[in-house]
């Protein structure tokens, strides 16, 4: 676990100071990959409930990186939860007569969205851990546990099917594509 | 970077979530409700969310949701717990050896024993498949993924006229206890873990349109679990056993295990206590609907002590396999249903109607 920046004495607050210096990147690192802050407060309490457990275990160089591996398993698992959610309200819609609202996207976004939807998770990750989590290349690769070169190849193909589905979809999105790689030219989607 | 990783970042960035919503500030409801959840959080089970461990791929395990409840959530509790309540009270009894022809009547008298047990614990668990889809693929209809696993699960313990509802998977952290006649419940409105609300009154259900083919009835504490009881120690069980047909009894360690069938069609889940809201009866009254000759396998296991230890159901629907298993223990010597600890318990009679 990180040092104590506080000058707290007690696994406690020693505790409480971790979280607090690295909250915001967990709870969006879970918010990127929820449909609700909702499921992300969970996600991001689940997350630092592991870490409390194991908090002898936390890499004080890499703790940051750590908890996105361990929010990583967090969401897959509430991805499922999710899922039977869904289905529920659905049931209960049906059953009750009640519109049930249903969370989406936003609708200025609703090509990338859509796009994003269409590749498979693998790509999906890659993608959001470098353009919203901006994180670079050697960071990838160790959250994921593989080569940076690896990563940079993954990476390269993702996006590549993200312009692809893009172009399908009648949107060009940030360039035009050409020859399977996107562009300098063109706007935002 | 490139230019091409620029453009892809410039057109991911404006649909990034988490620009719009933001983390809870430090010191609000929220982050203490996240930072108590975690620390908190009992270590009763496996710790399989570390980067060292790799036990996900089976998709077995489950994460305890921290605390937000959900209406939803309670409606698995409030019709789901009686659907597993009602399944897992089916089956056949009988003993080492016993001739098939007396094996209907055999498993009857487990079913009855079983029955007269003053006190019990009994999990139930439906498994069957489950898509593991991520919320963009789900938003946009791509094809599911599916993995096997548990669906729903949750345990009852019953002493005397006391009964608690512990919900597993599937249903997130929801706990009731009724005991001496007062109604206690935590994890439904309230996400706070170790708060409690004794509801001393109730909702009518009257502000509450449930359509035109039904009425909103309202919540009557001792009415429900009176029947809620019922189904879990007794006439659900019991239905189930009479329904089942060409009843075989194999030896089976202990004791025996009884095995038949009953017609989809058979099994009604109003009988057993599946109400329409029954989050684990859904696949079977799909199935009911879809082909109401269709089998489901019935399996109970009855002990040396001629009491049931397992019922399970086991069926197919549209080429998945679903089951349905409830488990009893200590029978006869469950420890007694114990109010909540009075320090962490709100006193109320403000319930908001159950399926409102």
């Amino acid at each position: 676990m990180d040092p104590d920046t506080s000058g707290a004495s007690t696994p406690e607050s020693r505790y409480v100071a971790f979280v607090e210096a690295h909250f915001d990147a967990i709870w969006r690192f879970a918010r990127r990959r929820c449909a609700s802050s909702q499921d992300a407060d969970d996600a991001t309490a689940e997350t630092f409930a592991v870490a409390w457990r194991r908090r002898d275990e936390v890499p004080a160089a890499e703790a940051r990186l750590w908890l996105f591996g361990v929010a990583r398993r967090v969401l897959a698992n509430h991805r499922r939860s999710s899922t039977r959610q869904e289905r529920l309200r659905a049931r209960l819609a049906e059953t009750a007569g009640h519109d049930l609202p249903a969370a989406g996207p936003d609708a200025a976004h609703v090509a990338i969205w859509e796009a994003l939807g269409a590749l498979s998770a693998e790509d999906r990750d890659l993608l959001i851990m470098r353009a919203w989590d901006e994180l670079p290349v050697t960071e990838m690769a160790v959250i994921l546990g593989c080569s940076p070169n690896a990563v940079s190849l993954r990476l390269h193909k993702a996006r590549r099917r993200l312009a692809h589905e893009l172009r399908q979809k009648g949107n060009p999105g940030p360039g035009h594509v050409t020859d399977g790689s996107l562009s300098t030219e063109g706007g935002a989607p | 970077m490139t230019g091409t990783d620029d453009d892809l970042t410039r057109a991911l960035t404006g649909a990034d979530p988490a620009r719009a919503d933001l983390p809870p500030a430090k010191g609000s409801i929220r982050y203490n409700a996240i930072l108590e959840a975690a620390m908190n959080d009992e270590a009763t089970r496996d710790d399989r969310s570390s980067p060292s461990a790799e036990r996900l791929q089976d998709g077995r395990w489950w994460t305890r949701r921290t605390a937000f409840a959900r209406v939803a959530a309670a409606a698995v509790i409030l019709g789901g717990g009686i659907a597993g309540v009602a399944l897992l009270t089916g089956g056949p009894d009988g003993g080492p050896g016993i001739a098939p022809a007396n094996a209907a009547e055999a498993v009857k008298k487990a079913a009855a024993d079983t029955a007269a047990a003053q006190s019990g614990v009994i999990q139930t668990v439906l498994s069957g498949p489950f898509s593991i889809n991520d919320g963009a693929q789900a938003a946009f209809g791509a094809e599911p993924e599916y993995v096997d696993g548990p669906i729903v699960s949750q345990t009852f313990a019953w002493n005397g006229d006391d009964l608690s509802v512990t919900a597993g998977a599937g249903v997130g952290p929801y706990e009731l206890r009724y005991v001496d006649g007062r109604f206690y419940e935590r994890g439904y409105f309230v996400p706070d873990r170790k708060q409690w609300f004794h509801y001393t009154a109730f909702d009518d259900g009257s502000g509450y349109d449930p359509g035109p083919e039904a009425a909103a009835e309202p919540f009557v504490p001792a009415e429900w679990l009176a029947d809620y009881r019922s189904a879990l120690v007794g006439s659900g069980l019991m239905d189930l056993v009479t329904s089942a047909s060409g009843l075989t009894a194999a030896a089976n360690g202990d004791g025996t295990t009884y095995s038949g069938t009953i017609e989809a069609a058979e099994l009604s889940t109003t009988g057993l206590g599946l109400s329409g809201f029954a989050f684990a009866g859904q696949p079977l009254d799909k199935l009911r609907a879809l082909d109401p000759a269709s089998p489901v396998a019935v399996d109970v296991s009855v002990g040396a002590d001629g009491l049931v230890r397992q019922a399970k159901l086991a069926y197919e629907l549209e080429g998945a396999d679903y089951t349905y298993e409830a488990t009893y223990s200590r029978l006869g010597s469950a420890p007694a249903v114990t109010a909540p600890d009075p320090a962490h318990t709100t006193t109320t009679a403000d319930r908001p109607w159950a399926f409102e």
